[in-house]
């Protein structure tokens, strides 16, 4: 290295102020970022479970303090609780859904469904089990049935579509 | 002692370093920057129609006045024409042009309305482009392996025979004779003068239009997208048949492909816009028995659900209808054949499609190279004839 390149080297190789405050900024752009991505993920456990047919919502239950039951006294929904098991049967549009609540281990899936598809049964290769207030609802068209986080709002915000 | 400088470039190593920090808060964010992390302003509707729930997204500025008001209107009417398509359409619903279609004797000519004229028109078209391989009149086949609202054979001894199978056959390989015509403002399909016996019952022509139905539900509600000047958002109908406007302010949707042996996973994404997408796979619906696959797509060359080993289709580009009639075709070709068939008939569209192989799991696509991701490293590319698995 010539004497010269030297010399450019050890009057460059320190930071300006003005390049200082510019990284500094940069890094807490970037800190804050992922502080605020945090703090919006909602990763609390489930808060609770809400069954809807039709739009209409037709039974809640909240882990919090164990409240809810059937919204409707049409014969829609019976529920059966055995030892921390919640079941809910919701017949609608000629068919039923059997809806198991786990309340120790906070989650809900779809147990058994008298649907041809079966998409909304939870089976090995058919993960559909609503364990977090991020999950998305579970869907037995044929039944027009949801099951869903308590509280649960979609957001359209991603691009993002699955096909 | 000599000091020793070393020419390493301290500013740029940092520089990377801030770009290398501010690109990973913003992926973990999942904000791609631009117009993109400003929140999207939107109206959703889900409606149940057809066996299964479609989701209508619009973008748009609605805190505009009169946004509101027009976004009702056009939620109402996109709720009519699906209501009215199912009510073409159904095989069960009494009034259906296809439920009288179905009923009428062989031969017969019958009254259809406009929406069973289109769909039947491009079920014809399609059909004929794909020597058969998709093929709406296999009706009895579906409803004998219980997928038509049925129950599925609980053991080998309940799968159809192979003469019940042949009876079938002779009634939907004559699919082609259907004739369609319009005489002033009224629609008239002519059933094939085709009949077969089995177990004593004597079968005419059916035909279920459900799949091609949602397609061409889809391409309406596009077209009526593009009449209330909405440029931003999609209608999906049960994820296979989606007419697809831009994301919120202009950019490009990420169609993730769901992993055919993984339904909760994706296996490739895309970023594609102002498009009509379908697809059709093995993994809808299905039932195994015995250790294999029974799913709800059939062969119009054996008249048994599919076995080519192709697990999924994927067409992106053209009519809905048109498309979910072709990846039906697709699932009952050989996978050399689907190929070719893509190269020679669809080069307009971007076609994508997964395959079972004894060497592991497969995937063909048309896209170019940077035009789509690999996501899961158990596909790899379908680059030939292979022994399917």
């Amino acid at each position: 290295m010539s004497l010269k390149k030297v010399e450019q080297v050890k009057k460059d190789r320190c930071f300006k102020l003005a390049d200082l405050i510019i990284y500094g900024v940069v890094i807490l752009l970037a800190a804050a970022l992922f502080i605020a991505f945090f703090a919006v993920r909602d990763d609390s456990p489930l808060r609770g479970v809400r069954i809807r047919v039709d739009n209409a919502a037709v039974y809640e239950y909240s882990f919090a303090d164990g409240s809810g039951g059937a919204l409707t006294e049409d014969g829609t929904v019976s529920v059966e609780e055995n030892g921390g098991i919640i079941e809910v049967t919701v017949r609608a549009y000629g068919g039923y859904n059997v809806i198991v609540i786990d309340v120790a281990a906070r989650t809900a899936r779809v147990r058994e469904a008298d649907c041809p598809g079966g998409d909304c049964v939870y089976t090995e290769l058919n993960r559909t089990e609503i364990s977090s207030n991020n999950s998305p609802p579970v869907y037995c068209p044929p039944h027009r049935l949801v099951v869903e986080p308590l509280g649960y709002s979609p957001s359209y915000d991603d691009p993002h579509i699955k096909i | 002692m000599p000091r020793i400088y070393y020419n390493i470039p301290v500013k740029r190593i940092f520089r990377a370093l801030c770009a290398i920090l501010c690109a990973a808060a913003s992926a973990m964010c999942g904000c791609g920057g631009g117009e993109e992390s400003e929140a999207a302003d939107y109206r959703y509707s889900t409606i149940y129609a057809m066996n299964t729930s479609a989701l209508l997204v619009v973008y748009d500025d609605f805190s505009a006045p009169g946004a509101e008001e027009k976004f009702a209107r056009f939620e109402g009417e996109a709720r009519g024409i699906i209501a009215e398509v199912e009510n073409s359409l159904s095989v069960s619903k009494e009034g259906s042009s296809v439920l009288a279609f179905n009923g009428a004797e062989a031969g017969a000519k019958v009254e259809i309305d406009v929406h069973a004229y289109e769909v039947l028109s491009a079920a014809e078209r399609v059909y004929a482009d794909t020597d058969g391989y998709y093929n709406p009149a296999v009706y009895y086949n579906v409803s004998a392996y219980g997928f038509n609202g049925g129950t599925f054979p609980a053991s080998e001894e309940d799968i159809p025979t192979d003469g019940e199978i042949a009876a079938y056959g002779e009634i939907y390989s004559r699919f082609g004779e259907l004739t369609l015509t319009v005489e002033g403002d009224k629609y008239y399909a002519i059933k094939p003068s085709v009949t077969a016996e089995y177990g004593g019952t004597v079968y005419s022509m059916k035909v279920d239009l459900g799949g091609i139905g949602k397609g061409y539900a889809a391409d309406l509600i596009d077209g009526l997208m593009d009449e209330y000047g909405y440029g931003c958002g999609y209608f999906s109908f049960g994820t296979s048949s989606i007419a697809l406007k831009r994301f919120a302010g202009g950019g490009d949707f990420t169609l993730g492909f769901t992993d055919p042996r993984a339904p909760w996973d994706e296996y490739l994404s895309a970023p594609v816009s102002d498009r009509c997408i379908s697809t059709s796979g093995d993994y809808e619906n299905y039932f195994e028995l015995g250790g294999k696959r029974y799913c709800h797509i059939f062969s119009p060359v054996t008249g048994r659900p599919v076995e080519t080993g192709i697990m999924s289709a994927t067409l992106i580009g053209g009519s809905a209808a048109e498309n979910d009639a072709y990846t039906t075709a697709i699932m009952a070709m050989p996978p050399e054949k689907a190929a070719a068939f893509i190269a020679e008939k669809l080069s307009s569209r971007l076609a994508v499609f997964t395959l079972s192989a004894a060497d592991g799991l497969k995937y063909f696509t048309n896209i170019g190279e940077g035009g789509y991701t690999i996501l899961n490293g158990r596909y790899t590319p379908y680059v030939g004839a292979e022994n399917v698995a």
